[in-house]
């Protein structure tokens, strides 16, 4: 079965989110002396803000966290994955890993090709390093250099189509029967108007991310005719995803839960499966704690359901009417 | 529970022993923290113990360092667990106290702005961003363009053309441009360049042009044909400019395309016995590159590939200095030598964005004044157009090239733009200020590409 990793915001979620169902989780960690030396202009990883709970917090917060994976056996990944650093940065950031190490913690999530060449080149082993969504496009020659370099894990980005995912494996397998990699595929949440690796902009406390500018659709060289979808009506702050189909509703939750709702790949498991994928990545870093339980157990249950099924369209069917009984999914697809 | 990025601490033990801490709740007279093992000196002030204290200052972007040793330090063994000791510590001391009510107050009022009003107006107020001015809107990016450029034109510093040791190359980023190009000679088509975008009356478009740039680094979708690049690149020869191949990322269902066309462009190169420039902006394409060991291709790693943080709002951000942000990875000795020697990457791509970027040891292109923010795979235009929704996106088959005469328009105080599948911003000094094209040189640049989409 696929492997669920869902992302940890806090010490405190360890035990709800492994009793929800999580085979492997993932956290930030940004060392006090880090963020007082850098500040927040060159971040440790792509959550960039300082108001909100995204980062585990300090290494004493590590050292609990560490006790509990001693009882409850679920591994914990720290995420490194800003898409670049400053030269003063790399020695700093071995110097995190080296001592997360030594509590126990060994898989990392990294996005610059030139950190992971700097771990390299600096002789780290012993280490499951797993090349982020955020580090570019993902076809098996680029596979090929990073696992080079130490890569045991490929996180296809959300813009990366199925198709290239199953090609992308099967060349590898090719090339390194002995020796498989991992590779991981967005499930839940947040879906980008952007591609990741390709995402420049800020995300700070005190503006905006970009994509939430507001915009309109225009001509190149004059005004375009409202058949065109130019004029006044197609600004947008918060147009995160495609509109409900017409005439349906939102299957909120009372509370305004909706699995999926701000991106979801969950009927395309099947695909997934059979593309190779063995784990799917549930972003919640940061969200309701109770949100992502509920997510993990749809999750959970979805997987259950695939086990299950004797063909795609069994699935789908039975996927639908038992994680949304009460009406449509959110139609956030990742994979179309 | 306080963010651990904008409070944290260490703790100073009497064995000269170092915790980083994390503060759990905070109030005038102390706080709570947590350990994994217990402290040997609980229930009990240590008069060797201390605590170091960073409180973020939301003005100036900045920590404040703050340590004390006048506390009482107990264990809450009621909020404590298998996993961790609880402990509390109380102080008298006024400076904390002072620092933390700050610190509360500022965060309760950035919770309260965010609860309260958009984000706009919460930029507002954090920041001066000019909220007010998000519904003015150009009415094309045409129209956008001249206020911009003829502005630029008219002020420029005539010592633009003095840029004699520097290359001028042009982009041509868009079949339209290209097939242009085709059809016209080099310095009608030069001409018809700079004043298709306003510019004719700029310094810059005195300078003899030296290369051109044939492709998109954005958008795969918007690359010649084979025969019709080849056509461009024997044209270019013909009138001794230096044709520049330009790529996008490679998805893997195009790999084998692209080799095929690297076969068929290093045989040009034996053909006119001369080498040729590639913009490379995927690992895999330069992996392939070095696996079929061609010798006759000069690469440049692409502005994709060459990140650095890039944001027209940058001005905006708090504690904002663009010496911050000059420096990115590609100043580390260990990745030029790794670019250089593994992969012989002979230069790279830099853009004008808002600040001057400090350049690496080597060959080094600047774009400008456009520079790429962000970029999808799956095209928003075409999301938006096709689909009604820029967040409805898929892999795009079949691509109609709205982008010939859409695009995303946004608020005019903004100076950016939705152009192909990525958000641009545009760099005003660039074209007004030779300073800083003159930066550009003394680092070491020799070739500056007017990108102007």
């Amino acid at each position: 079965m696929m492997k669920l990793v869902a992302g940890l915001g806090s010490v405190d979620e360890y035990i709800p989110y492994v009793q929800a169902g999580a085979d492997e989780l993932f956290c930030g960690y940004v060392p006090d002396s880090f963020m007082y030396r850098f500040g927040a202009s060159h971040p440790l990883n792509r959550r960039e803000v300082l108001y909100y709970n995204v980062q585990l917090g300090s290494f004493s917060e590590l050292e609990i966290l560490g006790k509990m994976i001693q009882q409850y056996h679920v591994p914990v990944t720290i995420t490194l994955n800003s898409p670049f650093y400053i030269p003063e940065q790399y020695p700093a950031i071995l110097d995190i890993i080296d001592r997360c190490r030594a509590i126990g913690f060994h898989s990392f999530i990294l996005a610059d090709p030139a950190l992971l060449l700097y771990l390299h080149q600096n002789g780290l082993t012993g280490c499951n390093l797993h090349v982020s969504g955020e580090t570019a496009e993902a076809n098996h020659r680029m596979v090929e250099e990073l696992r080079a370099l130490g890569a045991g894990r490929v996180i296809f980005h959300r813009k990366t189509e199925i198709r290239d995912m199953k090609t992308c494996i099967l060349r590898q397998t090719d090339l390194h029967p002995e020796a498989p990699l991992e590779y991981e595929a967005f499930a839940l949440n947040e879906m980008c108007h952007f591609t990741g690796a390709f995402c420049n902009s800020l995300h700070c406390d005190e503006l905006t991310h970009i994509c939430r500018v507001p915009y309109r659709l225009g001509g190149l060289h004059g005004a375009l005719s409202e058949e065109q979808g130019g004029g006044t009506g197609t600004a947008s702050t918060k147009d995160t995803g495609p509109e409900t189909e017409p005439g349906s509703e939102v299957n909120c939750d009372f509370d305004g839960y909706l699995t999926g709702q701000s991106g979801c790949g969950l009927c395309a498991l099947w695909k997934l499966r059979e593309a190779g994928i063995t784990h799917l990545k549930l972003v919640s870093r940061g969200n309701y704690e109770e949100d992502t339980i509920r997510d993990i157990r749809q999750l959970k249950n979805a997987l259950l359901i695939l086990e299950t099924s004797r063909s795609e369209n069994e699935y789908q069917f039975n996927m639908k009417r038992h994680l949304f009984p009460s009406g449509p999914c959110s139609g956030q697809c990742y994979y179309r | 529970m306080i963010p651990f990025a904008i409070l944290s601490g260490m703790l100073h033990t009497s064995y000269g022993i170092i915790r980083e801490i994390r503060l759990l709740e905070l109030s005038p007279d102390g706080f709570t923290f947590r350990l994994a093992n217990l402290l040997p000196h609980s229930g009990s002030c240590d008069s060797q113990m201390s605590f170091t204290l960073h409180f973020y200052d939301f003005q100036t972007s900045h920590y404040l360092e703050f340590t004390f040793s006048d506390f009482l330090l107990e264990t809450v063994t009621e909020s404590s667990t298998d996993f961790y000791m609880m402990y509390r510590v109380t102080t008298e001391n006024p400076q904390y106290r002072a620092l933390a009510a700050r610190l509360a107050a500022e965060y309760l009022k950035y919770v309260e702005l965010k609860s309260e009003l958009d984000d706009a107006h919460v930029s507002q107020t954090l920041t001066g961003y000019p909220a007010d001015l998000e519904d003015r809107y150009p009415e094309s990016f045409d129209t956008q363009k001249q206020a911009w450029f003829t502005e630029a034109a008219r002020t420029a510093d005539f010592s633009f053309p003095k840029l004699s040791s520097c290359e001028l190359a042009l982009s041509l980023d868009h079949p339209s441009a290209w097939n242009r190009y085709l059809t016209l000679p080099l310095s009608d088509f030069t001409a018809d360049f700079w004043s298709r975008n306003y510019l004719t009356a700029h310094p810059l478009a005195r300078k003899e042009v030296n290369c051109l740039y044939f492709g998109n680094q954005f958008c795969h979708l918007l690359f010649p044909e084979p025969p019709a690049l080849i056509r461009l690149l024997d044209k270019a020869l013909r009138e001794n400019v230096t044709p520049v191949v330009v790529f996008s990322y490679v998805q893997e269902h195009r790999l084998e395309a692209c080799g095929s066309l690297l076969e068929a462009l290093a045989a040009w190169c034996l053909e006119n016995d001369r080498p040729l420039e590639l913009v490379v902006n995927d690992w895999g394409m330069l992996s392939m590159i070095l696996e079929r060991g061609y010798s006759c291709f000069r690469l440049t790693l692409g502005v994709l590939l060459a990140k650095r943080r890039k944001d027209v709002r940058l001005p905006y951000k708090r504690g904002f200095s663009p010496k911050d942000y000059k420096e990115t990875s590609l100043q580390a000795p260990f990745y030029q030598e790794y670019l250089r020697e593994h992969f012989h990457i002979d230069r790279i791509s830099y853009e004008s964005c808002g600040y001057s970027p400090r350049i690496a040891p080597g060959n080094a292109s600047l774009h400008f004044p456009f520079y790429q923010m962000n970029t999808s795979q799956f095209c928003p235009l075409f999301a938006a157009c096709q689909n009604g929704s820029r967040g409805n996106q898929r892999a795009v088959s079949g691509c109609p090239e709205y982008c010939r005469d859409r695009t995303f328009l946004y608020p005019e105080f903004l100076h950016m733009v939705g152009r192909y599948n990525s958000l641009f911003g545009y760099d005003k000094d660039v074209l007004t200020d030779p300073e800083r094209i003159r930066s550009f040189i003394a680092g070491g640049g020799r070739r500056i590409v007017a990108e102007l989409l």
